[in-house]
């Protein structure tokens, strides 16, 4: 006989050909003639299409490539005697990489240009990653 | 030319065979099949879809395949782990992928 198996959200995540009956809440009986329902959620009315949720979005660069992203002002941020200037740098280097989604970047980023450094902080942040920028 | 049935007495050595495929949802699931003794049954991962990514450069893999595997056999099940991976987008994101495969669960006498 053949069956899908359901997970928890219903969803059918195998497809098998058994012996004989399988009297179980997470095994849907399938005809031979139906095609295969893989992927696909159970329901009282049969089986729907899923519509994939959005995989969360992980926005990691590299120390260096976050630095390169201040542009011109790189050097002159990096070489800033300023004692704000100078915390930003060393927090920003002790990090394997820099987290693009953290709520404090923008906060610590216009720090930066209220000391007088001019970095375009929308850039930095929501510019696409590029592969040799990431960690 | 003698066959392997002949070799065993003239009879086939097998009992049932149950055969599906899997889509994980996850990276570790169970799979139902009819009752077997799991003394004398084995099971096979008969195939595997994935992919590997790689970086534009072609130098780095950041990504591929997970080959799943069997965990446990009861008489009414089979465990299966280790089907998922992760796989770095373009845009810096990380993607989970789970690995669809095959099995067969092959009874002998």
């Amino acid at each position: 006989m053949r069956y899908a198996q359901i997970d928890a959200d219903n969803i059918c995540f195998a497809e098998s050909e058994v012996l004989g009956e399988i009297q179980q809440a997470d095994m849907v009986p399938l005809t031979n003639e139906e095609p295969s329902p893989l992927g696909k959620r159970w329901t009282l009315g049969g089986w729907e299409a899923v519509v994939p949720e959005p995989m969360p979005v992980v926005r990691h660069i590299s120390v260096g490539a976050f630095f390169d992203r201040f542009g011109a002002a790189k050097y002159a941020i990096l070489a800033d005697q300023n004692p704000i200037a100078q915390a930003l740098v060393k927090d920003a280097s002790v990090r394997k990489y820099i987290d693009l989604t953290r709520p404090d970047l923008p906060y610590g980023l216009q720090m930066l240009v209220d000391i007088g450094h001019n970095i375009d902080i929308q850039a930095i942040i929501e510019a696409e990653i590029q592969n040799h920028e990431l960690p | 030319m003698s066959t392997l049935s002949q070799f065993l007495g003239g009879g086939s050595a097998i009992k049932s065979i149950q055969r599906g495929s899997v889509t994980p949802t996850a990276a570790a699931g169970t799979v139902t099949i009819s009752s077997v003794n799991t003394a004398n049954t084995l099971v096979f991962i008969t195939g595997m879809q994935g992919g590997v990514t790689t970086r534009s450069d072609g130098t780095n893999t950041v990504g591929g395949a997970a080959q799943p595997y069997v965990t446990a056999l009861a008489a009414t099940s089979f465990s299966y782990a280790g089907a998922s991976y992760n796989t770095i987008q373009s845009s810096g994101g990380i993607q989970s992928n789970y690995t669809p495969f095959s099995w067969q669960v092959v009874e002998f006498y």
